[in-house]
C-alpha cells in the first residue's frame, strides 16, 4: 500500500529523533554497552567452563558453539536497536498514552517502534561480529562469498524471527492488558536456549524450539548446514529454510498486531 | 477542508453506546482459585446510546461527573475506540473505519498526557508533525505565526518538552493540535493545573481559533470559568446517559444560586438576621462552626461586591473566599431541578 | 503476623486476577525445568568426571531444581523498580520515616510476592519435578527441611541485594542500563547454570567472595547432600543475610541525608 511507503519515510524522520534524544544521554550510552559487553562475556566464560569439562556438546566444539552465539547475537543487535520500543507496549497501554499514536494519519506499528533506538544493539552486533571472526579462525574456516551472503541473508532472516517473536508476545498486552511476564519468560528461555546446540536437549524440546518457538531457526539449524554438520533432527533441508521461517512469523506477527489493535479499539484499557 | 452543505452537522452522533466486559471478583474461599479456571465476566455500559448534532463553528462543552462516561464517548469520536452499536459521523467520515482520512481533520489535546517528544526541543516536535500531517509550507508559516502572536511560542519552542512548565507544555500541546488546521478540536481536560494567565491566553486562543477558522470545538473541562467565557453549548453527561443539551444562556437560568461565599471571622457572634433583613432572601447562610460561614447567592442578583462590602464594614474578616460551583454539584443538582420540574 | 497474612492474601488475589500471567509463569517454569534436565542429562551420558563437590549424575536435579529457586527469587525483582521509581519522584520520604521500618515493610509486601511464587510457582514446579522428570529427591528428610531454611535465607540475601540496587537509582536516573549487567553477573556468579565448582580455580576462589553463589549453589548443595558441612553453608548464608541488610541500612540513612539535603 502506497501509505506503509510513504510512513515507511515518516518512519526514518522519527527514528531521527529517536537517536537525537538517544544521544542526549551519553553516559547511560556507555555504560549500556558496557552492560551488555560484559554480561555476554560472562555466558561465554559459562560456555567455555562447560565446554572445558565435556570437550564438545554433543559433537559440537567450543569454537562452533561460540560461531552459534555470535550468529544470535548479530539478530539480536539488529533487533534490540529497532524494536525495543516492543517491549514496553504494556506500559503505553496500561497508562493510556498508546492512543496518541490511532489519532496520527500514521501507521500506528511503525509509531511506535520509531520512538526509541536501543543503541545496546550495537554493543550485541559489535560483540558478535567480534567473537564470530575469532571463533572464525580458529576454526580454520574459508567459506565462499555466496556462504557469506547466505550468512547475511540468516542474521536478517534471525531477526525478523526474533523481532516477530516481540511482537506477538507483546501484542498479548491489547488483550489482557499485560505481557511483562510473557516477555520475560520469553526472553529468558531465549537466552537460555539460544547459546547451546540444539543436540543436547530432548525430544520434547527439539520440536518446541523448531516450530512453535522457532528460535532454533535463528542460529542452530543454519549454522548446523553452514558448517556441514548434521542437525539433530536428521532433516538437511532446514537449514535452508531460516527465511521462509522468517516470513510466515511475520505474516502471523502482522495478524496478531492487527486483531490486537483492533480489540484494543473494542475493550480500551 | 472540504466544501460541506452548510445543513449537515459536521458531528453526528446517534444512539452511540459503548460497553465493557470486565472480569468479576469473585467472593468465597476459594474464590481466588476458582477466577483463576473459570473467569465469569460482567457488562458495563459506559455510554448508554447518546445522541447530537453538533454544526460546524460551534463551541460545545462536554461536562459531566468524574465517570460519566466522558472519555469513552470522546475517544468513539476520535477513533481510538470501536462503538459497541449506534453511529457516529464526522466531516462525513466513520472515525475507526477511515481512521487515516479522519485524523486529518481533528485535533486533540489531552490534558494530562503530551503528545510532544520528551525529551528534544518543541519545534522539532512540531516539524516532525508537519511532516506527519503533510501540512505545506505556507500553511505551516501561517499557523506558526498565529500560535506566535497568540501563544507566544517562540519563548519556549527551542526548550526541550521535559524542561517546559505545564502552562508551556500545554500551549506546545495546542499548537501541535492544530499544526494541519483540523475542522475539530477535541480538548480533555486542558488546563488542569495550569497557572490563571496561561488560562487566560488559552479562552482568548480559543475563542480567536473559532472565529477567524470556524474550528469546530469540544471541551471537557472541570473549570467553570472556561465554560462560561468560551462556550456557547452545553451537553451535560452522567452514568452514560446525557441530561441535557442546551445553549449556554439556558444553563446559566438554571445554575441561578450557585455563587459561594466562604469566610472566617474574628467577631463571637454573627448577626444572621440582620444579614437577612438587608439581602432579603436573594442568599441562603450556612454555618460551618468555628465562625466560618458560606453564602450561596446569585451574583446575577446580588452583586459580590455589596455583599463583601457589607461583611467588612460589619464584622473583623478573617478569611474570605470566593468559590466556583463545582460541576459535580451542579450538574446533579439541574438533574434533580429538571426532574422537579 | 496478622499483616503478613494481608499482604500473602492479596499478593494470591493479585495473581488470581492476572490469570494469563499465572498459566504463562507456571508454563515457563516447567518448559526450562524440561531444558535443564536435558542438557544436563545428555551431558552426563558422556562420562565425564566433574572433580569438584557435585558429581555429573547430580548434575541433572542440580539444573532443574535451580529453576524453581530462580523463580522464588524472582519474586524479589519487583523490588528495585519500586524503589527506584520511588528515588525518582522523591516519594521515597513518604515511605515511612525510619529505616528498620522501611525496610520491615518492604519485606512485608514483598514476601506475598514470594509465597505467591510459592504457592503458584515453587510447589505446583516441585512436584512436576519429582514426579514427571523424575529428578532426585532430598538425599535425606533432614536434607529437605535445611534445604526450606537455605531458601529462606537464599531469598533474605536476594531480596537485601535488590533493595541495593533499587537504590543506586539515587546516583543514576535510570537503572536499567545497570540492571542488565547486574543481572548477567548475577546467575554468572551464583552457579545457576554451572555450579562454581567446575570453574578453574583463580576466578572460583574470587566468586566465593561475592555472595551469590548463596543463592543457588548453596541451597542445592544442601539438597543433594554434597556440602562438606551443612551448617557451615547456613551459617555462610545467614551471615551474607547480616551484611546486605546492614548496607541496606546504611544505605538509606546515607540516601535518607542526601534527600534531605537536595530536598528530594
Amino acid at each position: 500500500m502506497a501509505n506503509f511507503f510513504y510512513d515507511l519515510k515518516l518512519y526514518a524522520s522519527i527514528l531521527r529523533l529517536a537517536i537525537h534524544t538517544r544521544m542526549q544521554y551519553r553516559s547511560d550510552f556507555f555504560i549500556g554497552l558496557f552492560g551488555v559487553i560484559f554480561s555476554n562475556l560472562a555466558n561465554l566464560i559459562l560456555i567455555w567452563i562447560i565446554l572445558e569439562k565435556f570437550n564438545a556438546l554433543a559433537a559440537w566444539s567450543l569454537y562452533e558453539v561460540v560461531l552459534l552465539y555470535a550468529i544470535w547475537l548479530m539478530s539480536q543487535g539488529i533487533n534490540a536497536l529497532f524494536f525495543w520500543n516492543m517491549l514496553g507496549l504494556e506500559n503505553y497501554i496500561v497508562d493510556g498514552s498508546f492512543d496518541q499514536y490511532l489519532i496520527r494519519p500514521m501507521n500506528p506499528f511503525l509509531q511506535f517502534i520509531a520512538r526509541e533506538v536501543n543503541f545496546m544493539g550495537f554493543g550485541d552486533i559489535l560483540l558478535g561480529v567480534s567473537i564470530f571472526i575469532i571463533s572464525y579462525n580458529r576454526l580454520h574456516l574459508s567459506w565462499s562469498a555466496t556462504q557469506f551472503l547466505w550468512l547475511f541473508i540468516i542474521v536478517l532472516s534471525g531477526t525478523a524471527i526474533l523481532a516477530s517473536i516481540y511482537i506477538i508476545f507483546s501484542s498479548v498486552s491489547f488483550w489482557t492488558g499485560r505481557s511483562k511476564s510473557l516477555l520475560r519468560i520469553g526472553l529468558r528461555f531465549q537466552q537460555f536456549g539460544q547459546r547451546y546446540p540444539l543436540d543436547i536437549f530432548g525430544q520434547w524440546y527439539k520440536v518446541f524450539v523448531s516450530f512453535f518457538f522457532p528460535i532454533a531457526f535463528v542460529n542452530y539449524y543454519p549454522l548446523a548446514g553452514l558448517l556441514s554438520k548434521p542437525n539433530a533432527v536428521n532433516m538437511p533441508i532446514l537449514a535452508y529454510l531460516s527465511p521462509f521461517v522468517a516470513i510466515i512469523l511475520v505474516l502471523l506477527a502482522i495478524i496478531v498486531w492487527h486483531f490486537g489493535i483492533n480489540s484494543y479499539g473494542s475493550t480500551g484499557s | 477542508m472540504e466544501a460541506q452543505v452548510v445543513k449537515v452537522p459536521i458531528i453526528q452522533v446517534k444512539n452511540l453506546t459503548k460497553v465493557f466486559k470486565t472480569a468479576v471478583r469473585k467472593t468465597g474461599r476459594f474464590s481466588a482459585l476458582h477466577s483463576l479456571i473459570n473467569p465469569e465476566y460482567i457488562e458495563k455500559t459506559a455510554v448508554d446510546s447518546i445522541s447530537f448534532n453538533i454544526r460546524k463553528g460551534e463551541i460545545v462543552g462536554y461536562i459531566g461527573p468524574n465517570g460519566a462516561g466522558k472519555s469513552t464517548s470522546i475517544k468513539m469520536l476520535t477513533g481510538i475506540l470501536k462503538p459497541s452499536s449506534g453511529k457516529v459521523e464526522i466531516a462525513g467520515l466513520i472515525p475507526y473505519k477511515n481512521r487515516r482520512k479522519h485524523v486529518q481533520h481533528i485535533g486533540v489535546v489531552l490534558g494530562q498526557k503530551t503528545q510532544l517528544w520528551w525529551d528534544i526541543p518543541l519545534i522539532e516536535s512540531l516539524m516532525l508533525l508537519k511532516e506527519i500531517y503533510k501540512v505545506d509550507d505556507k500553511t505551516y508559516k501561517e499557523n506558526m505565526m498565529v500560535f506566535e502572536e497568540l501563544l507566544s511560542i517562540s519563548d519556549f519552542q527551542d526548550k526541550p518538552v521535559r524542561q517546559l512548565s505545564l502552562g508551556q507544555r500545554m500551549r506546545g500541546d495546542l499548537a501541535a493540535s492544530l499544526l494541519h488546521s483540523p475542522d475539530i478540536l477535541f480538548l480533555d481536560e486542558p488546563t488542569i493545573g495550569v497557572d490563571v494567565v496561561t488560562k487566560e491566553k488559552f479562552r482568548v486562543f480559543i475563542r480567536k481559533l473559532n472565529q477567524e477558522q470556524k474550528t469546530t470545538i469540544l471541551l471537557t473541562t472541570h473549570d467553570m470559568a472556561d465554560i462560561e467565557r468560551i462556550c456557547e453549548r452545553i451537553i451535560i453527561i452522567d452514568e452514560g446517559k446525557i441530561l441535557h443539551d442546551m445553549p449556554l444562556v439556558e444553563m446559566k437560568k438554571i445554575i441561578k444560586g450557585y455563587d459561594v461565599l466562604e469566610f472566617e471571622i474574628n467577631n463571637e457572634k454573627f448577626n444572621a438576621t440582620a444579614l437577612n433583613s438587608v439581602f432579603g432572601n436573594k442568599l441562603q447562610l450556612n454555618n460551618l462552626g468555628h465562625r466560618r460561614f458560606k453564602i450561596d447567592f446569585d451574583s446575577a442578583e446580588l452583586a459580590t461586591s455589596d455583599l463583601i462590602s457589607y461583611l467588612a464594614q460589619n464584622y473583623q474578616l478573617k478569611n474570605i473566599a470566593i468559590k466556583e460551583p463545582e460541576i459535580e454539584t451542579l450538574v446533579r443538582d439541574i438533574f434533580e431541578k429538571s426532574e422537579n420540574n | 503476623m496478622r499483616v503478613l497474612l494481608i499482604f500473602i492474601r492479596l499478593a494470591y488475589q493479585q495473581a488470581a486476577i492476572y490469570r494469563f500471567e499465572f498459566w504463562v509463569r507456571i508454563g515457563g517454569v516447567f518448559i526450562m525445568m524440561y531444558g535443564m534436565l536435558s542438557l544436563w542429562k545428555t551431558l552426563s551420558t558422556q562420562g565425564v568426571r566433574l572433580g569438584g563437590g557435585i558429581p555429573l549424575e547430580q548434575m541433572p536435579t542440580y539444573g532443574t531444581i535451580n529453576i524453581i529457586i530462580f523463580s522464588l527469587l524472582s519474586a524479589a525483582y519487583s523490588i528495585r523498580h519500586y524503589v527506584a521509581g520511588q528515588v525518582r519522584s522523591g516519594k521515597l520520604e513518604l515511605d515511612l520515616l525510619k529505616p528498620v521500618n522501611f525496610i520491615n515493610f518492604m519485606l512485608l509486601r514483598n514476601f506475598g510476592e514470594f509465597m505467591t511464587g510459592l504457592l503458584v510457582t515453587g510447589i505446583p514446579g516441585l512436584v512436576f519435578a519429582i514426579f514427571v522428570l523424575k529428578v532426585q529427591l532430598p538425599a535425606q528428610p533432614i536434607n529437605a527441611l535445611l534445604f526450606v531454611l537455605s531458601l529462606l535465607l537464599a531469598y533474605l540475601i536476594f531480596f537485601a541485594f535488590n533493595l541495593l540496587v533499587g537504590m543506586v537509582a539515587i546516583v543514576s536516573l535510570n537503572i536499567s542500563s545497570y540492571t542488565w549487567a547486574i543481572d548477567a553477573l548475577v546467575s554468572f556468579a551464583s552457579g545457576m547454570v554451572v555450579p562454581l565448582t567446575l570453574f578453574p580455580d583463580k576466578l572460583k576462589a574470587l566468586l566465593y567472595l561475592l555472595p551469590f553463589y548463596n543463592l543457588y549453589q548453596s541451597p542445592l548443595q544442601i539438597y543433594l547432600g554434597s556440602a562438606h558441612n551443612i551448617y557451615q553453608v547456613l551459617a555462610i548464608q545467614l551471615l551474607w543475610v547480616v551484611v546486605l541488610f546492614l548496607c541496606a541500612h546504611l544505605a538509606w540513612r546515607i540516601m535518607d541525608k542526601k534527600v534531605q539535603i537536595q530536598g528530594g
